[in-house]
């Protein structure tokens, strides 16, 4: 039988308006949108398509990360306990606006930054929390968060509808399918937040 | 295998992990790699919530589990390295 790390999918988890909010800000904040990079060696900052392939709002959630922020802080003890994550107090959380138009994708990955030659932080990822919303009609296929299993399996995919939360513990590995828009248009994109709710280092 | 019987076992939980079903899993940093306790392994990960002597884990484990002294002790003490070595816990002196 093929097992996987859990994870949590909230469907509605924004009120109408912030979702609306949400929507109308990165549609109407296009420029902002660069590609995205990953952390390679020694924590350094890079492009690279070939495992990732995505574009990051600059200006992030502006006005409307606070409502984000409240929205999970919220919910997040009974999460933690559903994810089978020992409890902590939160230090703080990272969140970042993303675009996902045709032939985006992420390569199976986790959150945790690995590198030893990093120095040490105060404070680390401890749960993945990924908000998915799109335009209505959805202009896109694919997309899905892929859950990789604990040995042998296939991966486990949890579709991006409008408006759903997904989380699970960062140490999870996972990926992003890649995401097949037709048309091309930016405004039909996979749009997603994602937020990092981190924990202080040991 | 290793001399346990004297000291207290003490959890490092900086280590990421959550239970998948009847077993614990981590991942170490450090290591890169992903730990699985089984789901004796994750008996004694709960107990070890407060820390332990090795006589009070075989204790504990002989509660549970239809098992002699000896086996449970043999195979608490190979764990109990296993546990060690991934830095999953750390043995300090009574």
């Amino acid at each position: 039988m093929t097992r996987y790390f859990r994870h949590r999918i909230i469907d509605n988890f924004l009120p109408a308006h912030l979702h609306g909010d949400l929507l109308a800000y990165a549609l109407a904040t296009r420029e902002a949108f660069k590609p995205t990079q990953i952390y390679g060696v020694a924590d350094e900052a890079l492009q690279n398509v070939e495992v990732r392939k995505s574009l990051r709002s600059e200006k992030g959630l502006g006005a409307l990360k606070q409502d984000f922020k409240g929205a999970v802080t919220d919910m997040l003890p009974g999460l933690l306990a559903e994810l089978a994550v020992k409890p902590f107090e939160t230090a703080g959380m990272e969140i970042e606006l993303v675009a996902h138009p045709h032939g985006s994708h992420f390569r199976p990955h986790i959150d945790l930054r690995t590198d030893p030659r990093v120095e040490a932080r105060t404070s680390e990822r401890a749960v993945t929390l990924v908000y998915y919303f799109h335009r209505q009609p959805k202009g896109f296929t694919g997309g899905e968060i892929a859950i990789l299993p604990l040995g042998p399996g296939d991966p486990l995919l949890v579709e991006p509808m409008d408006n759903r939360l997904v989380a699970f513990a960062s140490f999870v590995p996972h990926a992003v399918e890649p995401v097949i828009c037709h048309s091309g248009d930016f405004e039909n994109s996979r749009f997603a937040v994602n937020c990092w709710v981190h924990k202080t280092a040991h | 295998m290793v001399e346990v019987s004297s000291q207290t076992l003490v959890r490092r939980i900086e280590l990421p992990g959550s239970r998948i079903e009847d077993e614990m899993v981590f991942f170490s940093q450090d290591a890169g790699k992903y730990f699985a306790t089984g789901p004796v392994g994750a008996d004694i990960w709960e107990f070890l919530e407060a820390p332990h002597t090795f006589a009070s884990i075989c204790e504990h484990l002989l509660s549970l589990y239809d098992i002699d002294r000896s086996t449970c002790e043999r195979h608490v003490s190979a764990f109990v390295a296993q546990m060690e070595a991934a830095g999953l816990v750390s043995l300090e002196a009574k």
